[in-house]
């Protein structure tokens, strides 16, 4: 008897179908649940480190799953222990309490010690004290110059690196789509043989020539050049989406007096936002969240958020709360972005883009 | 009609065109690929320590024999490399549990990308964030998780991130998390290949939901799955921020891997011939590595 007869008689029976919906049901909503609760447990590291921002060195023993209140400061700090944890400015302080300018203010005074000499209302000065407090380690953070710098520069990085990256791939693939010569697929060829280089195998040797022999040590154009050199998937995506386009279109530009260069301006680069988009989900994210390289081969005042990160770690050793916030801040820009182009994302990961 | 001489203007045109447009990535990629380890071969036979050191001295192949002769070195390099080969087995393995798994969900439950949005949140992070997120939730002393697990009665006392035991379980688990999304896409990508009529006529014949995932489904994603063992076999050697925020470079023998002995060694101790000569000595094998797997990606099952 034909299997596939036999199969749907048993399926089409009353009882099969019942059965089979049932299951499908099932699995539907036990599939809606896992994600569910996988969904929540993704999230809550990021939930749990932006509390963490608001949590002191105090109360970080106890579990806290909202911001907790924080301890009223003590009056018995003083002002070098407020120039450490807060990042306080004494000038800042006497232009809010209106002392007349020329005041000094020894900082190892204690605040009560500064509110006795000169009459401060203990109110006004806790009101001034509590936001500190509370956002320690967002002030820590917004009030260090270094902080918009590396924002600066990261944005200098990715839009350099990235768009250089876009031109030259566009450039070399508009010569390799369609393979019309053997030199085409050579040299496409030859393009993936980075796929089997490691990184750590190359990182040492281009660090000697791009600083040693090249000289461009605190240039950003010693990390553009690692990526405008052409990466595999690059080559990959641009090179078989410039080979999808019909061929009929290439043959009426030349029909009507174009050349390759009318084709690229007229037809390609309208059309470019696929190719763009595909390589942008997985490009953006690794050039921003670079590390290594900014740290090698830019001095501090060039470093990305990512850098300034670790080097502010390495200074607030013990401030938890603002290496938390910093971490924080730095995670936003890319969170913000991947949640207004999530559609791109979803689209360029699963067409293949990671595959090629 | 074109005659021979026009013809052959025409094709030198087209010819020049397309070395121009080709030419400078070409160049580029020949200079920052190649070019960097012709001018790095000198270098290996010295006691370079830095870019612009010029009291230079030949040691012949003692940067090479280094990891196996220099006590210094050999006290730090062979527990290194046990660490992260560790860590790359564990991690291969998280990728299986939360990648395979969830792509194999997503499958069956058809495509919810509302839910790929949130899976693939994590990856957005940088290794240094993700490294500073482990110890939020993992720190001795107030890590979240370990609070609420104590709370919960789940464990006896604090998972502490930051040693041996926590760096073996806890690091390679979480980044597993981390890529999930990222490794969901690729095998979900190989599961969509999969033609539905040969699962339909694998159910027909009776064959349950282990076998078909053995016999049918696993065999027909070979190359996704050899991709996902690229990026994670050949990748997680490359493991550095993590290792930096949980203290690597401050003090925490347990979070030094090979890429912070490569790290300390040419760039922030003055070794810098000996952190070539081993970072060479590790990269060549997983370049090797990295071919196999590759060629098994093109085997056609």
């Amino acid at each position: 008897m034909n299997r596939e007869k036999m199969g749907n008689q048993q399926l089409s029976t009353p009882q099969g179908i019942l059965t089979r919906r049932t299951k499908r049901k099932v699995t539907d909503i036990f599939i809606i649940v896992f994600f569910s609760i996988y969904s929540i447990v993704t999230i809550y590291p990021f939930y749990a480190l932006f509390v963490s921002t608001f949590i002191t060195p105090k109360q970080s023993r106890d579990l806290h799953l909202w911001i907790p209140k924080t301890d009223p400061l003590s009056l018995n700090t003083t002002f070098t222990g407020l120039q450490q944890i807060f990042n306080l400015k004494i000038k800042d302080f006497i232009k809010a309490f209106d002392l007349p300018s020329g005041t000094y203010v020894k900082p190892n005074m204690t605040i009560r010690e500064v509110m006795e000499e000169y009459n401060l209302d203990e109110k006004k000065v806790r009101r001034y004290f509590e936001p500190l407090n509370t956002f320690r380690g967002w002030l820590i953070v917004l009030r260090d110059t270094k902080f918009y710098s590396s924002i600066v520069s990261s944005f200098i990085i990715t839009a350099g690196t990235f768009l250089g990256e876009i031109l030259f791939t566009t450039m070399t693939a508009l010569i390799l789509a369609r393979f019309k010569k053997r030199w085409h697929f050579l040299l496409y060829s030859f393009y993936l043989i980075q796929l089997v280089i490691p990184r750590n195998l190359r990182i040492i040797p281009v660090y000697i020539f791009l600083t040693g022999t090249l000289g461009l040590y605190d240039k950003y154009l010693s990390i553009f050049l690692q990526w405008w050199k052409g990466a595999p998937l690059g080559i990959m995506i641009f090179t078989s989406y410039f080979s999808s386009i019909p061929k009929e279109l290439e043959d009426s530009v030349e029909i009507d007096g174009g050349n390759r260069l009318h084709y690229l301006y007229y037809i390609l680069f309208p059309m470019m936002m696929v190719p763009v988009g595909s390589l942008a989900v997985i490009r953006i994210p690794q050039i921003w969240n670079l590390f290594l390289e900014p740290l090698i081969y830019l001095k501090q005042n060039k470093h990305n958020l990512v850098a300034y990160v670790s080097i502010f770690a390495g200074t607030y050793t013990s401030n938890l709360q603002a290496i938390y916030t910093t971490v924080l801040v730095s995670t936003l820009p890319l969170l913000i972005f991947y949640l207004l182009a999530r559609n791109l994302f979803i689209r360029g990961l699963l067409s293949g883009s990671i595959k090629g | 009609m074109l005659n021979l001489s026009q013809r052959r203007k025409r094709l030198l045109k087209d010819n020049l065109f397309e070395i121009s447009m080709a030419a400078p990535q070409f160049i580029l990629y020949v200079s920052l690929v190649f070019v960097p380890f012709i001018i790095s071969i000198p270098v290996l036979f010295t006691d370079q320590s830095f870019i612009g050191d010029k009291t230079l001295n030949n040691v012949g192949l003692d940067n090479f024999i280094a990891i196996f002769k220099e006590p210094a070195l050999r006290a730090v390099w062979w527990p290194a490399f046990g660490r992260t080969a560790l860590f790359v087995v564990m991690n291969y393995a998280a990728v299986w549990l939360f990648g395979f798994s969830l792509a194999l969900l997503m499958y069956e439950g058809r495509f919810r990308s509302s839910f790929f949005v949130v899976i693939y949140m994590p990856a957005m992070l940088s290794g240094l964030a993700f490294g500073y997120m482990i110890s939020v939730l993992f720190s001795i002393d107030g890590g979240h998780l370990n609070l609420l697990f104590l709370k919960l009665g789940i464990i006896k006392e604090g998972i502490d991130v930051k040693s041996a035991q926590g760096l073996t379980w806890i690091l390679p688990l979480l980044t597993g998390w981390r890529y999930a999304g990222f490794n969901l896409a690729i095998f979900l990508s190989g599961l969509l290949t999969i033609a539905d009529d040969t699962i339909e006529s694998a159910i027909i014949d009776g064959a349950g939901y282990l076998q078909r995932l053995i016999f049918i489904i696993i065999p027909q994603i070979i190359p996704a799955i050899s991709i996902v063992s690229i990026f994670c076999l050949i990748g997680s050697w490359n493991v550095f921020g993590e290792l930096v925020a949980l203290g690597a470079l401050y003090g925490n023998q347990s979070a030094v891997f090979t890429s912070i002995v490569i790290y300390q060694y040419a760039f922030s101790q003055g070794y810098l011939s000996k952190g070539l000569a081993i970072s060479l000595e590790l990269g060549i094998p997983l370049m090797i590595g990295a071919i196999l797997l590759q060629r098994l990606q093109k085997r056609k099952f």
